[in-house]
C-alpha cells in the first residue's frame, strides 16, 4: 500500500470527511465491481456499495491497522452482498422467482455478456465469491483463504469447481 | 501416468501449485487431449470473467451519494476517542509535572499565596477608592484568561496533528 493512501486512511480515522471521500474515490471501483458480480444487478450493487462506505465511515475506529484498509473495506462489501443475497432468498421463497435482468441479445457482444452473467448467476454465492476475488480483484489463493477464513485447500477446490460449473453453463448457452 | 487431474487444472492455470504436482499435470496434459481441452476452456472463461467484470465502472453519482449520506459530521466514536485521548494526555502531563516539581511547586505556591494576600491588602486600599479602576482590573484579568485559553488550545491542536 502506498504512503499517500496510508495518509488518507489516517486522516479519515481522525474524522476528516474529505480524506474519506478520497478513499471512496479510490475504492468505489473494486467495491462496485465486486457487488455487481455478486448481485448481478446495477441498482442493487450501487445500494450495496453505498451501504459499504457508510458502514465503513461509521466504524473506521474499529479498523485494526491503517495498512489493512483495502481488505477491510472488501470484507464489509462482502458482508453487505451476502446479507442482500440472504434477504433475496427469503423474499423469493415468498414470491416466486423474479426474472433477472435481460440484456439486449441483438449483437454478438451482448450475447456473450448475457451468457456470462447468466452463468455467474447460476453459481452459488460461495463460488461467485472465489471467482470474483481471484479473477477480478486479483487476490492470490492465500489472500482468499485469509479473507474468507477457509483453508487453502478449500480455496483451490472451490475455485476449480466454480470455473468448471461456469464452463458447463457457458457450453449449455452455446449449444 | 496420473489419473485425469481435473481438480488441479485451475491451480495449474493460476500457478498456485507445488512444483512436483505441476510437472505431473504438465506431463499428463501433453498426452491427454480431453484435459488439455478442459484447461483451454477454463482459461477462456477466466479471461472472459476478468475482462467483463474488470471493465464494470461504478455509477458516477455513487461518490456524491456517499458524501451526502455521511454529511460533514464527524463519526461520533472518533470524536469520543480523541477527546478521551486528550484528557488522558493532560492527566499524564500533570502527574509528570507534579512528580518532578511537586515539592518546589508547593513551596512557590505557599509563598505566592502569602505575597498575594499582602499585595491584595495594599492594592485594595488604592482600588477601593476608585471603582472604575477596579472594573478595569477585572476586565483585564478576564481578557488574559481568555487569551491564554486560546493559545493553549492552539498549542494542543498543533501537537495532536
Ligand atoms: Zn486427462
Amino acid at each position: 500500500m502506498d504512503e499517500e493512501l496510508h495518509g488518507y486512511v489516517m486522516e479519515a480515522r481522525r474524522g476528516n470527511p474529505d480524506a474519506f471521500t478520497e478513499l471512496v474515490r479510490r475504492f468505489q471501483g473494486p467495491v462496485f465491481r465486486y457487488a455487481y458480480g455478486m448481485l448481478g444487478d446495477r441498482q442493487e450493487a450501487e445500494d450495496a456499495a453505498q451501504e459499504t462506505f457508510i458502514k465503513a465511515y461509521r466504524s473506521l475506529s474499529g479498523l485494526g491497522s491503517d495498512y489493512a484498509f483495502a481488505s477491510w473495506i472488501m470484507k464489509i462489501a462482502n458482508h453487505a452482498c451476502v446479507d442482500r443475497l440472504n434477504r433475496r432468498k427469503k423474499e423469493r421463497q415468498a414470491v416466486r422467482d423474479v426474472p433477472s435482468e435481460t440484456a439486449d441479445k441483438t449483437d454478438r457482444n451482448a450475447e456473450w455478456r448475457t451468457a456470462l452473467t447468466e452463468a455467474m448467476e447460476s453459481l452459488s454465492a460461495e463460488h461467485r465469491q472465489v471467482v470474483l476475488l481471484h479473477d477480478v480483484q486479483g487476490y492470490r489463493y492465500e489472500e482468499i483463504a485469509d479473507f474468507l477464513r477457509i483453508p487453502l485447500g478449500t480455496v483451490k477446490s472451490r475455485l476449480n469447481a466454480a470455473r468448471l460449473a461456469l464452463r458447463n453453463e457457458w457450453k449449455k448457452g452455446e449449444a | 501416468m496420473m489419473e485425469h487431474p481435473v481438480e488441479w487444472l485451475s491451480a495449474y492455470l493460476d500457478d498456485e501449485i507445488d512444483e512436483k504436482t505441476r510437472i505431473q499435470v504438465r506431463d499428463h496434459l501433453e498426452s491427454c487431449e480431453s484435459c488439455a481441452e478442459t484447461l483451454r476452456e477454463l482459461a477462456e472463461i477466466q479471461a472472459l470473467t476478468a475482462s467483463f467484470y474488470g471493465a464494470i465502472e461504478p455509477p458516477p453519482e455513487l461518490e456524491q451519494s456517499v458524501r451526502q449520506a455521511i454529511g460533514r459530521k464527524l463519526p461520533p466514536r472518533a470524536w469520543f476517542r480523541s477527546a478521551l485521548a486528550l484528557a488522558l494526555a493532560d492527566a499524564v502531563c500533570l502527574a509528570m509535572v507534579w512528580q518532578l516539581f511537586g515539592g518546589l511547586v508547593w513551596i512557590l505556591w505557599k509563598s505566592a499565596y502569602k505575597i498575594s494576600i499582602a499585595a491584595a491588602y495594599l492594592v485594595s486600599d488604592g482600588i477601593g477608592s476608585s471603582p472604575s479602576l477596579y472594573a478595569w482590573a477585572v476586565g483585564l484579568a478576564l481578557i488574559l484568561i481568555f487569551l491564554s485559553g486560546i493559545s493553549l488550545r492552539r498549542l494542543l491542536r498543533s501537537e495532536t496533528e
